[in-house]
Protein backbone atom coordinates (compact mmCIF):
# COMPACT_ATOMS: atom_id res chain seq x y z
CA UNK A 1 0.00 0.00 0.00
CA UNK A 2 1.51 3.78 -0.94
CA UNK A 3 2.11 6.06 1.60
CA UNK A 4 -1.38 8.35 0.20
CA UNK A 5 -3.93 5.27 0.53
CA UNK A 6 -1.86 4.36 4.20
CA UNK A 7 -2.64 8.05 5.11
CA UNK A 8 -6.01 7.61 3.45
CA UNK A 9 -6.96 4.61 5.34
CA UNK A 10 -5.75 6.07 8.72
CA UNK A 11 -7.82 9.14 8.49
CA UNK A 12 -10.59 7.21 7.28
CA UNK A 13 -10.98 4.72 10.43
CA UNK A 14 -9.52 7.53 12.60
CA UNK A 15 -12.56 9.32 11.77
CA UNK A 16 -14.75 6.45 12.04
CA UNK A 17 -13.42 5.68 15.69
CA UNK A 18 -12.92 9.15 17.19
CA UNK A 19 -16.90 9.67 16.12
CA UNK A 20 -18.25 6.89 18.40
CA UNK A 21 -19.94 7.63 21.68
CA UNK A 22 -19.53 6.66 24.52
CA UNK A 23 -21.51 2.74 25.24
CA UNK A 24 -24.24 2.68 27.79
CA UNK A 25 -22.74 1.09 31.24
CA UNK A 26 -24.94 -1.97 32.32
CA UNK A 27 -27.58 -0.91 34.78
CA UNK A 28 -26.16 -3.28 37.37
CA UNK A 29 -22.48 -1.88 37.19
CA UNK A 30 -23.92 1.43 39.57
CA UNK A 31 -25.72 -1.33 41.49
CA UNK A 32 -23.03 -3.21 41.97
CA UNK A 33 -20.43 -0.82 42.75
CA UNK A 34 -22.24 0.73 45.43
CA UNK A 35 -22.94 -3.00 47.28
CA UNK A 36 -19.50 -3.44 47.30
CA UNK A 37 -19.01 -0.26 48.88
CA UNK A 38 -21.86 -0.76 51.46
CA UNK A 39 -20.78 -4.63 52.04
CA UNK A 40 -16.77 -4.64 51.76
CA UNK A 41 -15.49 -8.45 51.41
CA UNK A 42 -14.55 -9.71 54.53
CA UNK A 43 -10.78 -9.58 54.86
CA UNK A 44 -9.59 -13.09 53.94
CA UNK A 45 -11.14 -12.74 50.22
CA UNK A 46 -9.37 -9.34 50.22
CA UNK A 47 -5.56 -8.71 49.63
CA UNK A 48 -2.75 -9.68 52.20
CA UNK A 49 -2.00 -5.79 51.98
CA UNK A 50 -5.66 -4.90 52.87
CA UNK A 51 -5.75 -7.67 56.32
CA UNK A 52 -6.17 -6.06 58.94
CA UNK A 53 -2.36 -5.51 60.54
CA UNK A 54 -2.96 -7.94 63.58
CA UNK A 55 -3.88 -10.92 61.51
CA UNK A 56 -1.02 -10.04 59.28
CA UNK A 57 1.24 -9.97 62.11
CA UNK A 58 -0.52 -13.40 63.20
CA UNK A 59 0.15 -14.51 59.76
CA UNK A 60 3.50 -13.83 59.47
CA UNK A 61 4.92 -15.11 62.45
CA UNK A 62 2.59 -18.52 61.41
CA UNK A 63 4.98 -18.52 58.19
CA UNK A 64 8.18 -18.08 60.29
CA UNK A 65 7.08 -20.49 62.67
CA UNK A 66 6.15 -23.44 59.66
CA UNK A 67 9.68 -22.91 58.08
CA UNK A 68 11.82 -23.22 61.35
CA UNK A 69 9.88 -26.60 61.89
CA UNK A 70 10.45 -27.71 57.93
CA UNK A 71 14.17 -26.86 58.79
CA UNK A 72 14.18 -28.62 62.22
CA UNK A 73 12.37 -31.49 60.53
CA UNK A 74 14.80 -31.96 57.49
CA UNK A 75 17.66 -31.76 59.66
CA UNK A 76 16.27 -34.64 61.52
CA UNK A 77 15.31 -36.67 58.83
CA UNK A 78 18.12 -35.74 56.48
CA UNK A 79 20.25 -38.96 57.44
CA UNK A 80 17.44 -41.68 57.21
CA UNK A 81 16.84 -39.85 53.81
CA UNK A 82 19.84 -39.72 52.40
CA UNK A 83 20.17 -43.38 53.00
CA UNK A 84 17.03 -44.54 51.22
CA UNK A 85 17.87 -42.37 48.64
CA UNK A 86 20.96 -43.53 47.76
CA UNK A 87 19.69 -47.10 48.02
CA UNK A 88 17.19 -46.47 45.54
CA UNK A 89 19.62 -44.41 42.87
CA UNK A 90 21.31 -47.82 43.08
CA UNK A 91 18.23 -49.82 42.21
CA UNK A 92 17.86 -47.46 39.69
CA UNK A 93 21.23 -47.43 38.29
CA UNK A 94 20.67 -51.74 37.90
CA UNK A 95 17.23 -51.25 35.68
CA UNK A 96 19.29 -48.54 33.69
CA UNK A 97 22.02 -51.36 32.89
CA UNK A 98 20.02 -53.76 32.15
CA UNK A 99 18.34 -51.71 30.07
CA UNK A 100 21.17 -50.59 28.29
CA UNK A 101 22.00 -54.44 27.79
CA UNK A 102 18.93 -54.96 25.99
CA UNK A 103 19.64 -52.17 23.70
CA UNK A 104 22.81 -52.91 22.99
CA UNK A 105 21.74 -56.51 22.02
CA UNK A 106 18.87 -54.96 19.71
CA UNK A 107 21.11 -52.56 17.84
CA UNK A 108 22.99 -55.30 16.86
CA UNK A 109 20.81 -56.53 14.00
CA UNK A 110 19.38 -52.59 13.13
CA UNK A 111 23.55 -52.32 12.39
CA UNK A 112 23.58 -55.10 10.17
CA UNK A 113 20.13 -54.37 8.17
CA UNK A 114 21.41 -50.82 7.34
CA UNK A 115 24.54 -52.26 6.15
CA UNK A 116 22.62 -54.45 4.32
CA UNK A 117 19.77 -52.33 2.59
CA UNK A 118 22.29 -49.45 2.12
CA UNK A 119 21.73 -45.90 3.80
CA UNK A 120 19.92 -44.16 0.84
CA UNK A 121 16.80 -46.57 1.43
CA UNK A 122 17.13 -46.32 5.40
CA UNK A 123 17.43 -42.42 4.40
CA UNK A 124 14.49 -42.42 2.11
CA UNK A 125 11.96 -44.26 5.05
CA UNK A 126 12.93 -41.70 7.48
CA UNK A 127 11.99 -38.97 5.07
CA UNK A 128 8.84 -40.64 4.20
CA UNK A 129 7.60 -40.93 8.01
CA UNK A 130 8.37 -37.36 8.52
CA UNK A 131 6.08 -36.93 4.90
CA UNK A 132 3.22 -38.88 6.98
CA UNK A 133 3.70 -37.04 10.51
CA UNK A 134 3.72 -33.74 8.38
CA UNK A 135 0.25 -35.33 6.32
CA UNK A 136 -1.69 -36.17 9.63
CA UNK A 137 -0.56 -32.58 11.48
CA UNK A 138 -1.65 -30.91 8.32
CA UNK A 139 -5.48 -32.63 7.64
CA UNK A 140 -5.68 -32.33 11.51
CA UNK A 141 -4.98 -29.09 11.37
CA UNK A 142 -7.38 -28.74 8.64
CA UNK A 143 -10.18 -30.55 10.31
CA UNK A 144 -10.00 -28.74 13.41
CA UNK A 145 -10.22 -25.14 11.42
CA UNK A 146 -13.41 -26.49 9.36
CA UNK A 147 -15.14 -27.56 12.49
CA UNK A 148 -14.22 -24.99 14.40
CA UNK A 149 -14.97 -21.87 11.67
CA UNK A 150 -18.15 -19.77 11.94
CA UNK A 151 -20.54 -19.15 9.41
CA UNK A 152 -20.11 -16.78 6.93
CA UNK A 153 -23.62 -15.18 7.97
CA UNK A 154 -22.27 -14.15 11.58
CA UNK A 155 -19.66 -11.63 10.22
CA UNK A 156 -19.90 -7.81 8.94
CA UNK B 1 -25.27 15.28 50.80
CA UNK B 2 -23.73 12.48 52.51
CA UNK B 3 -20.42 10.60 50.87
CA UNK B 4 -22.34 7.84 49.54
CA UNK B 5 -25.26 10.11 47.74
CA UNK B 6 -22.01 12.38 46.32
CA UNK B 7 -20.17 9.20 45.18
CA UNK B 8 -23.32 7.52 43.33
CA UNK B 9 -23.65 11.16 41.40
CA UNK B 10 -20.06 11.14 40.80
CA UNK B 11 -20.10 7.36 39.48
CA UNK B 12 -23.20 7.87 37.27
CA UNK B 13 -21.73 10.78 35.76
CA UNK B 14 -18.38 8.77 34.74
CA UNK B 15 -19.92 5.29 34.53
CA UNK B 16 -20.48 5.31 30.67
CA UNK B 17 -16.68 6.60 29.73
CA UNK B 18 -15.04 3.86 32.43
CA UNK B 19 -17.41 1.55 30.84
CA UNK B 20 -16.63 2.27 27.28
CA UNK B 21 -12.62 2.61 27.97
CA UNK B 22 -12.92 -0.91 29.35
CA UNK B 23 -15.14 -2.68 27.28
CA UNK B 24 -13.11 -1.47 23.71
CA UNK B 25 -9.82 -2.58 25.39
CA UNK B 26 -10.85 -6.14 26.39
CA UNK B 27 -13.85 -6.39 24.06
CA UNK B 28 -16.08 -8.71 26.77
CA UNK B 29 -18.93 -7.13 28.58
CA UNK B 30 -18.28 -9.04 31.88
CA UNK B 31 -15.09 -8.46 32.36
CA UNK B 32 -15.44 -4.74 31.20
CA UNK B 33 -17.98 -4.57 34.46
CA UNK B 34 -15.54 -6.14 36.55
CA UNK B 35 -12.79 -3.52 35.66
CA UNK B 36 -15.15 -0.79 35.76
CA UNK B 37 -16.20 -1.69 39.47
CA UNK B 38 -13.01 -1.95 40.41
CA UNK B 39 -11.89 1.63 38.92
CA UNK B 40 -14.78 3.26 40.84
CA UNK B 41 -14.06 1.21 43.92
CA UNK B 42 -10.73 2.57 43.85
CA UNK B 43 -11.78 5.67 43.12
CA UNK B 44 -13.61 5.64 46.00
CA UNK B 45 -10.68 5.55 48.14
CA UNK B 46 -9.09 8.91 46.32
CA UNK B 47 -12.77 10.31 46.72
CA UNK B 48 -11.84 13.40 48.68
CA UNK B 49 -9.19 14.38 46.28
CA UNK B 50 -11.20 13.42 42.90
CA UNK B 51 -14.80 15.04 44.00
CA UNK B 52 -14.78 18.54 42.04
CA UNK B 53 -11.17 18.10 40.49
CA UNK B 54 -11.52 18.53 36.79
CA UNK B 55 -9.15 15.66 36.36
CA UNK B 56 -11.24 13.24 37.55
CA UNK B 57 -11.79 11.91 34.09
CA UNK B 58 -8.57 11.76 33.28
CA UNK B 59 -7.65 9.82 36.28
CA UNK B 60 -10.49 7.69 35.90
CA UNK B 61 -9.87 6.86 32.17
CA UNK B 62 -6.32 5.96 32.94
CA UNK B 63 -6.74 3.66 35.88
CA UNK B 64 -9.19 1.96 33.36
CA UNK B 65 -6.57 1.99 30.68
CA UNK B 66 -3.87 0.22 33.06
CA UNK B 67 -6.54 -2.17 34.71
CA UNK B 68 -7.69 -3.07 31.07
CA UNK B 69 -4.39 -3.99 29.75
CA UNK B 70 -3.25 -5.79 33.09
CA UNK B 71 -6.65 -8.16 32.62
CA UNK B 72 -5.24 -8.32 28.93
CA UNK B 73 -1.77 -9.33 29.66
CA UNK B 74 -2.95 -11.40 32.76
CA UNK B 75 -4.72 -13.61 30.69
CA UNK B 76 -2.87 -13.51 27.13
CA UNK B 77 -0.25 -16.18 28.37
CA UNK B 78 -3.12 -18.50 29.50
CA UNK B 79 -5.82 -18.10 26.28
CA UNK B 80 -3.60 -16.74 23.38
CA UNK B 81 -2.49 -20.39 22.27
CA UNK B 82 -6.37 -21.49 22.24
CA UNK B 83 -7.99 -17.97 20.93
CA UNK B 84 -5.07 -17.49 18.03
CA UNK B 85 -5.86 -21.20 16.85
CA UNK B 86 -9.80 -20.30 17.28
CA UNK B 87 -9.55 -17.01 15.91
CA UNK B 88 -10.54 -15.62 19.79
CA UNK B 89 -12.97 -16.81 21.72
CA UNK B 90 -14.67 -13.83 21.82
CA UNK B 91 -15.12 -12.97 18.33
CA UNK B 92 -17.58 -14.94 18.16
CA UNK B 93 -19.58 -13.88 20.68
CA UNK B 94 -22.39 -11.31 19.77
CA UNK B 95 -22.49 -8.64 22.39
CA UNK B 96 -25.31 -6.18 22.20
CA UNK B 97 -24.19 -2.70 22.88
CA UNK B 98 -25.84 0.19 23.86
CA UNK B 99 -24.58 3.84 23.33
CA UNK B 100 -25.26 6.64 25.77
CA UNK B 101 -28.79 8.27 25.48
CA UNK B 102 -27.67 11.61 23.28
CA UNK B 103 -29.13 15.10 25.36
CA UNK B 104 -30.38 16.94 22.62
CA UNK B 105 -31.76 14.98 19.84
CA UNK B 106 -32.89 11.51 19.25
CA UNK B 107 -30.14 9.64 17.42
CA UNK B 108 -31.07 8.79 14.06
CA UNK B 109 -31.11 4.80 13.74
CA UNK B 110 -29.60 4.59 10.46
CA UNK B 111 -26.38 6.39 12.11
CA UNK B 112 -26.57 3.76 15.35
CA UNK B 113 -27.01 0.86 13.69
CA UNK B 114 -23.31 2.04 11.66
CA UNK B 115 -22.03 2.92 15.02
CA UNK B 116 -22.91 -0.32 16.46
CA UNK B 117 -21.76 -2.50 13.40
CA UNK B 118 -18.09 -0.49 13.60
CA UNK B 119 -18.12 -1.65 17.39
CA UNK B 120 -19.29 -5.08 16.74
CA UNK B 121 -15.97 -4.95 14.08
CA UNK B 122 -13.48 -3.38 16.53
CA UNK B 123 -14.35 -6.38 19.05
CA UNK B 124 -13.96 -8.72 16.88
CA UNK B 125 -10.23 -7.67 16.09
CA UNK B 126 -7.76 -9.94 17.73
CA UNK B 127 -6.52 -8.27 20.60
CA UNK B 128 -3.14 -7.20 19.06
CA UNK B 129 -4.30 -4.88 16.64
CA UNK B 130 -7.66 -3.85 18.63
CA UNK B 131 -5.89 -2.53 21.95
CA UNK B 132 -3.01 -0.26 19.75
CA UNK B 133 -5.95 0.74 17.59
CA UNK B 134 -7.94 1.41 20.31
CA UNK B 135 -5.27 3.34 22.50
CA UNK B 136 -3.85 5.42 19.35
CA UNK B 137 -7.53 6.55 17.80
CA UNK B 138 -10.09 6.45 20.30
CA UNK B 139 -7.81 7.54 23.66
CA UNK B 140 -5.23 9.96 21.32
CA UNK B 141 -1.96 8.17 22.65
CA UNK B 142 1.04 8.80 20.51
CA UNK B 143 3.03 5.35 19.00
CA UNK B 144 5.75 5.87 21.69
CA UNK B 145 3.38 5.79 24.70
CA UNK B 146 1.52 2.71 23.25
CA UNK B 147 4.77 0.67 22.63
CA UNK B 148 5.91 1.85 26.25
CA UNK B 149 2.52 0.89 27.76
CA UNK B 150 2.56 -2.29 26.07
CA UNK B 151 6.29 -3.02 26.24
CA UNK B 152 6.59 -4.10 22.50
CA UNK B 153 8.69 -2.24 19.99
CA UNK B 154 7.56 0.84 18.07
CA UNK B 155 7.74 -0.83 14.68
CA UNK B 156 5.59 -3.14 16.38
CA UNK B 157 2.55 -0.82 17.08
CA UNK B 158 2.49 0.75 14.19
CA UNK B 159 2.57 -2.68 11.90
CA UNK B 160 -0.50 -3.37 14.27
CA UNK B 161 -2.38 -0.34 14.39
CA UNK B 162 -2.11 -0.30 10.32
CA UNK B 163 -2.77 -4.37 10.30
CA UNK B 164 -6.04 -3.49 12.34
CA UNK B 165 -7.27 -0.41 10.36
CA UNK B 166 -6.92 -2.68 7.45
CA UNK B 167 -8.92 -5.35 9.12
CA UNK B 168 -11.63 -3.24 10.22
CA UNK B 169 -12.22 -1.58 6.53
CA UNK B 170 -12.21 -5.17 5.53
CA UNK B 171 -14.55 -6.34 7.85
CA UNK B 172 -16.97 -2.98 7.71
CA UNK B 173 -16.12 -3.31 3.60
CA UNK B 174 -18.86 -0.96 1.73
CA UNK B 175 -20.86 -0.07 4.98
CA UNK B 176 -18.09 2.27 5.80
CA UNK B 177 -17.04 3.43 2.26
CA UNK B 178 -20.66 3.96 1.56
CA UNK B 179 -22.81 5.14 3.84
CA UNK B 180 -20.24 6.33 6.68
CA UNK B 181 -19.31 10.02 6.88
CA UNK B 182 -17.68 11.12 10.29
CA UNK B 183 -19.61 13.56 11.58
CA UNK B 184 -22.66 12.28 10.08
Amino acid sequence: MNPAMEKELEMEIGGTLQELPDLAAPPALLTRTMNALEQPAPWHKRSWTAWPLSVRIAFFAFVLAAAAAALVEWRLVEPALRTAASRRLAAAATDVKSFWNVLSALAGPVVQAVEHLGKVFMLACLAAAAGACAVCAGLGTILVRLTRARPKSNQL
Amino acid sequence: MTDAKQFEAFLRNYQNMVFSTAMRLVASPADAQDISQEVFLRAFERFGELAGDPRAGGWLKTVAINLSLNHLSRYRARWSFFSELFHRDEAGQETELDYAAPDDVVEDLAVAERRRLVEQALHRLPAAQRVPLVLFHIEGMKYEEIAAKLGVSLGKVKTDIFRGRAALRGKLGPRLQDHWRPGA
